[in-house]
């Protein structure tokens, strides 16, 4: 089980010069370049447009501009936000912290539908297992950033129980506020991710209820509540346990669709802003951070693994 | 077509209503009804009004067209990379195998919703080219299933035979492994028409797909964001038509899968 998945790291790193090239190459061979958006702008004249290449050294063989960059972003120098001037680096530090708490809540919420789900999908019989597995199903199908407008318009617009945007009330501090701002956002975020992993669990389950050590548990008079728990959840959350760890970089990505619903200032909403300015330097830098969450989470999940299951330790 | 089931005929419904919209749908997609603007779901118009009077279910049953299209071509477009890639790897094996084994888990682990968003919002694309890069982002799958099956069918004795008898690759591809490995790829395929239908409609919903005055179901979704408070109905409809098109096609992909379990 490891070693694929070190293997996976170790194409993944060379994966990651790949997609900054293709999105160098991307944003500056577009007609107009970084620049394009002042093309159009009436009071930039032709001989300032000419000045700011030169200052931004846009006027350099692309390739030469990558390998500025590389050079750059690799010695944590990410460059000045085409927007505002400010550093890139300071304007995704900020923007970090939100992003954080939101992932964090969604994978605990995410957690929390999937165990009882995917238990009952597996293991009950009759309707209850009939509708977690419907429920897991649908959850699969969901347009997420309609669900998000469903949640807003049902529980903020209708009931008027949750805020309906940004991550506290403007002037208030109390952590009942912060919460209340957390909720639906986290909800919407988890609802696809515990969907996906209640299939599995559902999955697991009903492979580990056949085994014969769920049968020598009972037949040595464990109740049945003691087996679900002990002999059947726990050795079936193990495969769970590293899919969520890969999925929690999918998380950070998926942030995008959910802060932009809710206006949540994290670093999702800093990609749609960067994407409506044309800021490469800052989208340059975000999908660098969600490439890497991708290659960190892999690690985790590698380095987690032989923690939770006995049997890989050597 | 042995048991189509609820999920099957929903879709070739679907399909069916997308296919005549311009016979069956009550009113023109863009035309004005400046009287009724901003109307509640009503006999005259079933799922209400539009800011500018237009009628939502005409507009959804011609959205129908462009986000079906989307999601069809781009899942061949997906197929035939996967397909490629992964008959690739499962015929030859080795090296060859192990490189594009690779290449195909470290695509899968590319957050491919930002890279489309960079793509589309540059690039600015026409429906074609909208087609074309949702389908690039998701080959990845289709190459797995067709190299799996691949690499169980290579060492069959039909195979070992085909080759005794002196035929060529292409031949043994085409004639014995393709057709071992369909069912798997029709599942694949399957699903990834869902997933491109999500795709664009997460694109349309940030204003980067399909651009208006065409409708598609994530751009009537991104025109609706700014109203719901006043016209919750124009954010409801195309949501639940996407929801429901994407249950009904993975469950359709899910029951392929559980007839032809090798």
């Amino acid at each position: 089980m490891g070693v694929p998945l070190t293997r996976r790291i170790a194409a993944t790193v060379p994966l990651l010069f790949v997609i900054s090239a293709v999105v160098f190459g991307l944003l500056h061979l577009v007609p107009g370049g970084p620049l394009a958006v002042y093309l159009s702008n009436p009071d930039v004249r032709p001989e300032d447009l000419e000045r700011l290449k030169r200052a931004l050294g846009l006027d350099q063989p692309v390739w030469r501009q990558y390998a500025q960059w590389l050079g750059g972003f690799l010695s944590g120098d990410w460059g000045f936000s085409y927007s505002d001037g400010r550093p890139v680096v300071d304007r995704v530090v900020e923007r970090l912290p939100a992003t954080l708490e939101l992932v964090a809540a969604s994978l605990v919420l995410a957690s929390l539908f999937t165990v009882p789900l995917g238990l009952v999908a597996g293991l009950a019989r009759g309707w209850p297992a009939r509708v977690a597995a419907l429920l897991s199903f649908a959850g699969l199908a969901l347009p997420v950033f309609w669900f998000g407008l469903v949640l807003q318009l049902v529980f903020s617009l209708g009931l008027g129980w949750l805020p309906s945007s940004g991550r506290n009330t403007p002037g208030l501090e109390g952590l009942a506020d912060r919460l209340a701002h957390l909720v639906l956002p986290a909800t919407m975020l988890a609802a696809v991710h515990a969907a996906a992993w209640s299939r599995y669990l559902r999955a697991a389950v009903i492979d580990t209820y056949a085994l014969p050590f769920v049968a020598a548990a009972r037949a040595r008079g464990a109740g049945e509540r003691v087996v679900i728990w002990r002999h059947v959840l726990r050795p079936a959350l193990l495969p769970v346990v590293t899919i969520v760890f890969l999925d929690t970089a999918l998380m950070v990505a998926g942030t995008v669709v959910t802060e932009s619903v809710f206006a949540w200032p994290g670093l999702g909403s800093l990609f749609t802003e960067a994407l409506a300015r044309r800021d490469y330097t800052v989208l340059m830098a975000l999908l660098m951070v969600a490439s890497t969450a991708v290659v960190v989470c892999n690690l985790i999940a590698d380095l987690v693994y032989p923690l939770i299951d006995p049997r890989v330790r050597t | 077509m042995k048991r189509l089931g609820v999920a099957g005929w929903v879709l070739l419904t679907l399909v069916a209503t997308a296919a005549v919209a311009p016979w069956i749908s009550p009113y023109a997609p863009d035309a004005l009804d400046l009287v009724n603007r901003r109307g509640v779901p009503s006999m005259a118009h079933w799922f209400g009004t539009d800011d500018l009077g237009r009628d939502l279910l005409s507009r959804i049953l011609f959205g129908a067209r462009v986000s079906l299209a989307v999601g069809l071509l781009s899942a061949l477009v997906a197929a035939g990379i996967g397909i490629g890639v992964g008959a690739t790897s499962g015929y030859l094996g080795g090296g060859v195998d192990a490189a594009l084994m690779r290449l195909t888990d470290a695509a899968l682990s590319v957050p491919r919703l930002l890279l489309l968003m960079v793509a589309s919002a540059v690039l600015s694309p026409s429906i074609p080219v909208l087609v074309v890069l949702v389908g690039l982002v998701g080959w990845m799958e289709t190459a797995r299933v067709t190299r799996a099956a691949f690499l169980a069918a290579r060492e069959r004795e039909f195979v070992l035979a085909a080759r005794a008898a002196g035929a060529s690759a292409a031949r043994i591809v085409s004639e014995h492994l393709l057709p071992v490995a369909a069912p798997a790829i029709a599942v694949a395929a399957t699903l990834a028409v869902g997933r491109g239908i999500l795709l664009e409609s997460a694109l349309s919903f940030f204003g980067i797909g399909v651009q208006p005055p065409a409708a598609s179901w994530g751009n009537m979704l991104y025109q609706a964001q700014s109203t719901m408070s006043t016209e919750p109905w124009l954010a409801l409809f195309p949501g639940l038509f996407i929801f429901v098109t994407v249950a009904a096609i993975n469950t359709v992909g899910d029951r392929f899968g559980e007839g032809t379990r090798i």
